[in-house]
């Protein structure tokens, strides 16, 4: 008999020194690592939890919890969506990095990656799912440089500020240990409480330590910056939603609504301010994703099932809207050699399907209609309006400062540049490999590629115009949570 | 007849005292010099210190497999930084180009001043403020580490300086959770941390000074 929790944890890691072999045929390596991660989150959708599995011969116990040096990892309904979420966002990058390389390191460390997510979201006690972070996070830090020269900055700064969060954890989780041996010494979890808050600001990124969230947008590949910041955040969130249902106390402390709200505003206000005098893609993805993460935070506001479900909603449909937004700028970054307006300049014509993608992806993740984006952030704004009716116009205007920004940009890539900066030279007066290196605007875009990112549209629209089915799934996974978000 | 880390466990009660001010002017030093082959020399002296000062709060035997889990992460350090010729390299131009006009220049007077506020700090925070569980040596060198790592990490954006910033932090934050949580699995996985750490800022110091690429 196998229990299902160790398939999750050993098979990706057991598979990454293949994918690693296989690094100079991105072909196998992508469909190996695509493919495990694909069959991971199938199991985690469809699969029964309490019935066993016959698998050649092998029995698969899903539930089944497993007791390594003396700490229990165990899949719970909870958990078991939260991992279905990182394996769906972890396969696309696979898939897509097949066509469009994100860095020889996507394959074999993505695999373990997912091998050390999958043991965040599963072991007891919580410390040892914080170390488990810290873990994944100093291995992201590779993928984040991808092989990569010159600048190191976001990746260092992810690094550094994880590292700080640490502590915050692991000495809350000692103060949770001494509460429970004197249940009535109540400032024991008051200040578990308040270090677990400092503790998910810095990781979520509340300002002043949402600098790496920009950063990584702007440095690492778009994909790979796409998939972190969807699936980082998943992860994150799945983390404190676990902890909440686990501690009652911690819901009866002020500190996590203070750092919702206050956090969320400061997010969404510097999101979308920033977002619109942005001269650089990367970094408009950035910080369009800071509004999303305040939306996100302000839904958790809400008590009751209704904000988390927007919350949850919010973070799907960020996964979808970021993976098209990324691999349009995969594209254009790639093509152009660079994503500021200036170096963009006249590119959309040549790339017409990533400039789509792009565009569609944006205003998705801006949270406008018909596309996925704006049925978390409509479900939100009817949230918000009967009381908050300020916050829910912070928001409005986020959401135009990014959609103004996302215009300027699409404007630079669709207006055609001055002849004079194609080339200084005319062809005649440059070299033969001048020529050649410089980027061709001629080029097509790969048949492949614009199937990957025509899918991306179409997931966005279709997300977009008929949301019931998955967010009846999202209600699903909310009874799975008992708690009540906000005091 | 004493085996020789029972000796060990015993020479630490009497060297807390000055291992912690051994500390302090490691930790200071790791933020003040700049020089990569003085900060790698430095480093290995620090996780020797912290690892008396260990032994004054954890077993001996495990004080000591941290001590050279340590002094293991130096030589990473050691090869990253010889191969990128110390540090020489020069800076990449884009960067330099970024800095904003209020840029503060962080050479050595700023840094030696602003270690000695930092000590003085932390010395009165040791003296009012002594953490729980700890010797008053290691609770001093706690806070300085702890402090002192944080000061290394704002006053760089070298990942190899940033990195033993980092590590500094760690060791700082690992005296005092030793002494609440002495489990080995802990233990162990912070061993780890701190290894991928010191691998993670070693590629991103290759990687800044242009060496990249598929092995």
């Amino acid at each position: 008999m196998i229990p299902g929790v160790a398939l999750l944890v050993l098979l990706p890691l057991l598979l990454s020194p293949l994918a690693y072999l296989f690094r100079r045929r991105a072909t196998l390596a992508s469909f190996l690592s695509t493919g495990v991660a694909l069959v991971l989150a199938a199991g985690m959708l469809w699969l029964p939890a309490d019935r066993p599995i016959q698998v050649r011969g092998w029995q698969i116990i899903l539930s089944e919890p497993v007791t390594l040096l003396g700490r229990e990892m165990a899949l719970t309904p909870a958990n078991r969506l939260g991992l279905a979420y990182l394996f769906l966002v972890i396969a696309g990058l696979f898939l897509f990095a097949w066509r469009v390389s994100q860095g020889w390191t996507v394959f074999p460390l993505g695999l373990v990656l997912l091998s050390v997510l999958s043991g965040v979201l599963i072991i007891r006690p919580f410390i040892f799912s914080f170390l488990f972070l810290e873990v994944a996070v100093t291995l992201t830090v590779f993928l984040i440089q991808g092989g990569q020269t010159g600048s190191t900055r976001g990746a260092l700064r992810l690094l550094v500020l994880t590292t700080l969060a640490l502590p915050t954890f692991l000495i809350a989780g000692w103060l949770v240990d001494l509460y429970r041996f004197t249940p009535d010494n109540v400032s024991l979890v008051q200040r578990a409480s308040l270090l677990i808050t400092v503790g998910f600001a810095i990781l979520l990124g509340i300002p002043p330590f949402h600098t790496w969230i920009v950063t990584v947008a702007d440095e690492a590949p778009p994909a790979v910056a796409a998939s972190m910041l969807s699936g980082y955040h998943g992860i994150l969130l799945f983390l404190l939603l676990d902890l909440l249902q686990r501690f009652e106390w911690l819901t009866a402390q002020p500190y996590l609504t203070v750092l919702w709200t206050v956090g969320g505003l400061f997010l969404v206000g510097i999101g979308g301010g920033m977002a619109l005098i942005q001269r650089r893609l990367g970094k408009l993805m950035g910080y369009a994703v800071l509004v999303d993460i305040g939306g996100m935070l302000l839904a958790l506001e809400i008590a009751g099932p209704a904000g988390l479900t927007t919350a949850l909603l919010l973070l799907g449909n960020r996964a979808v809207s970021l993976g098209a937004m990324g691999m349009g700028l995969s594209l254009i970054r790639h093509r152009a050699e660079g994503d500021t307006y200036e170096q963009i300049q006249g590119w959309g014509r040549a790339i017409p399907w990533a400039t789509l993608a792009l565009g569609v992806g944006g205003f998705s993740l801006a949270g406008f209609p018909p596309f996925a984006g704006f049925v978390g952030r409509w479900a939100l704004l009817r949230l918000l309006m009967p009381e908050h009716r300020s916050w829910a116009l912070l928001l409005i205007l986020a959401q135009l400062g990014i959609a103004l920004g996302l215009v300027r940009g699409l404007t630079a890539l669709l207006t055609r540049p001055p002849e004079r900066s194609l080339s200084p030279l005319s062809a005649a007066e440059r070299s033969p490999e001048e020529v050649e290196a410089e980027p061709s605007r001629s080029q097509r875009e790969p048949f492949l590629v614009v199937l990957f990112l025509v899918a991306g549209v179409l997931l966005c629209l279709g997300l977009g115009l008929w949301p019931q089915s998955h967010i009846e799934a999202i209600r699903r996974a909310v009874e799975a949570f008992t708690f009540h978000p906000s005091p | 007849m004493p085996t020789w880390i029972e000796i060990l466990g015993r020479l630490a009660a009497f060297t807390a005292a000055p291992a912690a001010i051994g500390v302090m002017l490691t930790a200071g030093t790791l933020v003040v010099i700049q020089d990569w082959r003085i900060s790698v020399f430095t480093l290995v002296i620090q996780y020797i210190l912290v690892g008396l000062l260990l032994m004054t709060v954890i077993r001996p035997e495990v004080a000591v497999i941290k001590m050279l889990v340590g002094t293991m992460i130096c030589p990473v350090f050691y090869v990253t930084a010889r191969w990128v010729g110390w540090g020489r390299a020069p800076e990449p131009i884009p960067e330099r180009a970024a800095r904003p006009r209020w840029y503060l220049p962080t050479e050595m007077p700023f840094r030696l001043l602003a270690v000695l506020i930092v000590m003085l700090a932390t010395y009165r925070l040791a003296a009012q403020y002594p953490l729980p569980e700890l010797p008053p040596a290691a609770s001093l060198a706690t806070y300085t580490l702890v402090a002192l790592g944080m000061l290394a990490l704002g006053l760089t954006e070298e990942p190899l300086k940033a990195g033993m910033g980092l590590l500094t932090f760690m060791a700082g934050f690992e005296l005092f959770y030793a002494a609440l949580e002495p489990s080995i699995s802990v233990i162990g996985l912070l061993g780890l941390i701190n290894f991928l750490i010191t691998l993670a800022t070693s590629y991103l110091t290759a990687a800044r000074a242009g060496l990249g690429g598929m092995p």
